[in-house]
């Protein structure tokens, strides 16, 4: 009887449908992130067409980046002539001679001679970043191209980076040519301000300042966690003070951010610079945002995080385990090193996993304390003294920022971004699987044993 | 084998090295006690020293301005007097005897005010035509006595000899002719003003009266910031400010003294950060937040409530994006999914939890918004359309035959409810396309231009929809564990009695959470307001004071992330953002703390009813 009850009541199928939804947006996310982020580097067809507009007659050879549909009312907006829905293409024309070239939008309507040749090719050159050649001749130190707009152009072989005719490939030469793509992709570093090229000084920016605030908060936080459960007496102000600690991983990260700026770069980073580096003042070494200061706000950062986590993993051991210890004539110290710290390690681990989780995907605080849209060097060196502290760093959250938003060429930079994410994304899950795995071999473990 | 031949004195070997082990057992204990301790507390008062540094910074905002003693001067200090206004021919104004003349920047407008406070404004270039306006400085009955430009000559101060003080604005009218208005009046002085001074580069002014006072005003701030005796020879004389504002200086026959005075940042206090303010050159009393300007002569306007309000209208939206969809879908994972999808559904909401706000904001900002623009009627389709789906489906599926009907609880409902949903919404997005076709002339958002109601490409909306889905694991999570946590006892003792399951969330399940769900909508919340990346990506930044839908807003945080770099150390700016800071520090931390302690209360609660 309770059943058919149950599913007349609107707000049962309402919570039910919101369910859906929630997992209908998850599916979109993922499939959004997937499709974008994927697909950046998968060779296109090159086309080849002929516009006719206004007077203007043109050769267009290039890659269709995205189709849209313009409605009356925007055409109208735009001051053009308004009769009928129509259709534009975007087309990646690559660098012309003419000065014509790059991204542009072309009305459906206008286009004629509409063919994919086998023998258009995509050139990529050092200098001038990516050509769409007619023809191809090979000449004694490179190849003559033919351009869309007309112009003959020589290229020299040794600045040459990629020679493509994209339309005779063949499916798998196209996949050995995409994981090409990535692989670059991901180990080289950026060219035409971070709208072409790799995202290496990215990744490792990304990578060192997590690691380096691992080291930091690790002991920090592990160790508050430790006095805070053990050491302590549970006092009305002990209490209280692990409600703020708590607390703290709530307040907003670009609050951390200021306090970064204020306190670590102008007054550690100026008292630095006073007492070590006086010979170079007023020229800021520390005294600026860099590395260390971006690694110590990350600390600063995730300390409440690792703290919970320690506290948590201590929690759950069984006082029996203590009062044995102690039962055999074991110090405190004793106890703690031999006893509980071993079974509370993958509880701390975790701990520490998820804040650097947390920490890699942070961007807000650190546009104070160090990290730019484009560092010229790497923070590490094969010489003394290796790590460089003090330098400025890229990281993937900041570059999402600024290349999706803040850069020159949009259409250029949109779908790197993707990628960007893609990375960024793929690598706050794996961290965040292997804290999953972590804690499940962790509870088998524990169940085994009680 | 030497143990066997002398056991004696390997015994008492033994013996000591026992002790020496159990004297290096307790130093190490106490070691150890002693690291754990000092490391422990230290973090713990470091990070806890965050709030008190963060105040530091803020503090010298509202230090109250202090003066030093007057000092005699032995060597006289050269002053810088303004240079003297040629009168035009003075007999196109027969009638009028000047005795301040007053030019504005652009040389091309004088002012003349005459011993009782008759002015007269005159165009330099057209002064045949005599005064533009005519008006009085005074009421006529008493005399003025001073008359100033403050910092950047947009705005003139007068005192009288009945010791008030007014402000007045040089400002074009509709028909761009400039004019003299009153501003406001400072509050009275006792006795006749005798001379102001300007400061150089901001818009504060000394005042001495004939009563031996001394006052310190700023514009913005009808009350004085400091007043006192002078202690200086009566005899009359000149105040004047020294470049930085630091030292003022009163020269008269007999000699100068000069003050020392620490006032850094008169134009922050309490009234100019959360109250209508009047800047100079504006129509009327407003709040703004408007900061960094190039020239020293243009005021800073540092008003927080523009900023506030814009992380209160994008939380607002957030939280109702979100709340609804976490407490629902909440009670639909823990009340009726079987177990092993419950946990799945669970963690795969909480996984949304993980994507870095930046990625949400970067596909707010690129993807969304253009889609949104596009689809916006959509989107009021796919809401019209939901409650008939609900209504629909509650009304179709007890009709249904009942092998059907099996179908529920295994996890074929969701599947079912997904592709629905997917169907409607694909049917909403025709509708819309259609709708605004016919209807709106292609374009929705251009007819809403039309209307009079402001679109803007990155709004409000998009921030609601973008960080409500941002918070809503947070909420869902908080939800979930409550629910999860109320004793089985409760639900099984109601469902014995004959109670629906429906009747269970009603009067024992929903009651007994509302505490939760308090907790957790303060979490949202704090979430929300400290949320940065998205609101910096996917809204325009203009700091405005509204609740329109569909226009932008510049957050508290955004402020922060935006301006920060720039502010130079030190300055009012760099410190205001600093308050930004503690602003966004003590919000969260309480309504974290509060949210906590629900909680706590409420698993307390939870143990006692499970006995």
């Amino acid at each position: 009887m309770t059943k058919p009850r149950l599913h007349t009541n609107a707000w049962f199928w309402l919570s039910a449908l919101t369910s859906a939804l929630i997992l209908l947006l998850v599916l979109l996310l993922s499939w959004l992130m997937l499709q974008r982020g994927l697909g950046l580097f998968w060779p296109q067809d090159l086309v080849q067409f002929r516009y006719q507009q206004a007077g203007e007659n043109r050769l267009i050879a290039g890659e269709v980046i995205s189709r849209q549909q313009v409605s009356v009312a925007q055409l109208a907006a735009a001051g053009l002539d308004a009769s009928a829905p129509a259709e534009r293409i975007l087309v990646r024309q690559g660098y012309l001679p003419s000065g014509q070239g790059g991204y542009r939008w072309f009305w459906q309507a206008q286009i004629s001679e509409w063919q994919q040749p086998p023998q258009l090719t995509l050139v990529r050159e050092q200098q001038l970043g990516d050509l769409y050649a007619l023809q191809l001749a090979a000449t004694a130190d490179g190849y003559q191209l033919l351009l869309a707009d007309g112009h003959q152009l020589n290229v020299a072989a040794n600045q040459l980076l990629l020679l493509l005719p994209t339309n005779q490939l063949s499916w798998p030469a196209k996949l050995k040519l995409y994981l090409k793509q990535w692989w670059q992709f991901l180990s080289t570093e950026p060219r035409e301000a971070n709208s072409a090229g790799g995202i290496l000084p990215a990744i490792v920016g990304t990578v060192l300042s997590v690691l380096l605030m691992a080291l930091l908060v690790a002991p920090i936080g592990i160790m508050a966690g430790i006095y805070l459960h053990e050491y302590a007496r549970d006092s009305r102000l002990v209490r209280l003070v692990r409600l703020s600690v708590h607390n703290l991983a709530g307040v907003p990260s670009v609050v951390f951010g200021v306090f970064g700026l204020g306190f670590f770069v102008y007054v550690l980073g100026g008292s630095i610079d006073k007492l070590f580096y006086a010979g170079q003042l007023p020229q800021p070494t520390f005294g600026s945002p860099g590395l260390l200061w971006v690694s110590l706000t990350l600390a600063l950062l995730t300390l409440p995080v690792v703290i919970v986590a320690t506290e948590e993993g201590l929690s759950r051991i069984p006082q029996s385990l203590r009062l044995g210890g102690y039962a055999l004539g074991a110090t405190k110290a004793e106890v703690l090193y031999k006893l509980i710290l071993p079974q509370a390690r993958p509880a701390m681990l975790t701990g520490l996993i998820l804040a650097v989780s947390r920490a890699a995907g942070e961007v807000a605080p650190l546009i104070f304390v160090g990290v730019v849209k484009y560092a010229p060097v790497l923070p590490v060196s094969a010489s003394w003294p290796y790590l460089h502290l003090e330098q400025q760093i890229m990281t993937l959250g900041f570059q999402i920022y600024d290349v999706g938003l803040q850069s020159s060429n949009a259409d250029a930079a949109e779908p790197r971004v993707f990628a960007i994410a893609l990375v960024l994304l793929l690598l706050i899950g794996a961290l965040n699987l292997l804290a999953m795995r972590l804690r499940r071999h962790y509870r088998q473990l524990q169940q085994r044993s009680s | 084998m030497t143990r066997q031949n002398s056991p004696i004195p390997a015994q008492d070997n033994r013996l000591t090295t026992n002790k020496q082990r159990a004297s290096r057992r307790r130093w190490l204990d106490r070691l150890w006690y002693l690291l754990i301790t000092s490391a422990g507390s230290s973090v713990i008062v470091a990070l806890l020293a965050i709030f008190f540094y963060l105040g530091s910074e803020v503090l010298p905002l509202f230090k109250p301005v202090s003066i030093s003693t007057p000092q005699a001067l032995a060597e006289p200090l050269p002053v810088a007097t303004t240079p003297r206004v040629v009168l035009p021919d003075h007999a196109l104004l027969p009638e009028f005897e000047p005795v301040f003349v007053l030019s504005e920047p652009q040389q091309r407008y004088l002012l003349l005010a005459a011993r009782h406070g008759e002015a007269c404004l005159l165009d330099r270039t057209r002064a045949e035509q005599g005064c533009l306006q005519r008006l009085s400085l005074t009421d006529r009955t008493v005399d003025l006595t001073a008359l100033v430009w403050l910092a950047g000559q947009r705005s003139l101060i007068s005192g009288d000899s009945s010791g008030q003080l007014k402000q007045w604005f040089l400002l074009p009218d509709q028909q761009g002719q400039l004019r003299l208005s009153w501003v406001k009046p400072f509050s009275r002085r006792a006795a006749a003003i005798q001379t102001i001074a300007a400061e150089q580069g901001r818009s504060g002014f000394a005042v001495l009266d004939s009563a031996g006072n001394l006052s310190l005003f700023y514009a913005n701030l009808t009350k004085p910031l400091w007043q006192g005796p002078a202690a200086v020879d009566t005899q009359p004389g000149e105040l004047h400010f020294l470049p930085g504002n630091q030292r003022l200086l009163f020269s008269n026959a007999s000699g100068q003294q000069q003050w020392l005075i620490d006032n850094r940042h008169p134009e922050i206090s309490w009234r100019t950060l959360w109250q209508q303010v009047w800047y100079e050159g504006w129509q009327q009393p407003e709040y703004v937040w408007q900061t960094g300007s190039a020239s020293a002569a243009v005021q800073g306007k540092y008003s927080l409530v523009p900023l506030t309000l814009g992380t209160l209208k994008a939380a607002f939206y957030a939280m109702l994006v979100a709340v609804p969809l976490a407490v629902l879908a909440a009670l639909y994972t823990c009340c009726f999914l079987p177990e092993p999808l419950r946990s799945r559904l669970s963690q795969l909401i909480e996984l949304l939890a993980l994507f870095p706000t930046v990625i949400i904001g970067f596909l707010a900002a690129i993807w969304l918004a253009p889609a949104l623009e596009q689809h916006l009627l959509a989107l009021l389709c796919f809401f019209g359309l939901l409650p008939l789906l609900v209504f629909g489906l509650s009304w179709l599926w007890p009709r249904l035959p009942l092998s059907l009907q099996k179908l529920p609880g295994s996890g074929w409902e969701l599947l079912l409810l997904l592709a629905l949903l997917a169907a409607v919404g694909l049917l909403a997005l025709y509708l819309g396309h259609t709708l605004q076709l016919s209807l709106f002339d292609g374009s929705f958002r251009f007819w809403l231009n039309s209307q009079g109601i402001d679109y803007q490409q990155r709004n409000a909306l998009l921030v609601g929809l973008a960080m409500g889905l941002a918070v809503m694991p947070l909420v869902y999570s908080v939800c979930f564990d409550v629910m999860s946590q109320i004793p089985r006892s409760l639900t099984l003792g109601a469902s014995a009695l004959g109670a629906t399951p429906w009747q269970i969330i009603q009067r024992v399940i929903l009651p007994l959470s509302v505490p939760g769900i308090l907790a957790a909508v303060m979490l949202g919340l704090s979430r929300a307001i400290g949320e940065t990346m998205i609101i910096l990506m996917a809204t325009g930044n203009t700091p405005i004071t509204n609740f329109n839908l569909f226009e932008g807003l510049r957050s508290l945080t955004a402020a922060l992330t935006i301006e920060l770099p720039e502010a130079a150390v030190d300055s009012s700016h760099y410190r205001v953002l600093f308050l930004v800071a503690i602003l966004l520090f003590v919000f969260t931390f309480t309504a974290n703390t509060l949210a906590d302690l629900l909680r706590q209360r409420l698993r307390r609660n939870f143990q006692r009813l499970d006995g």
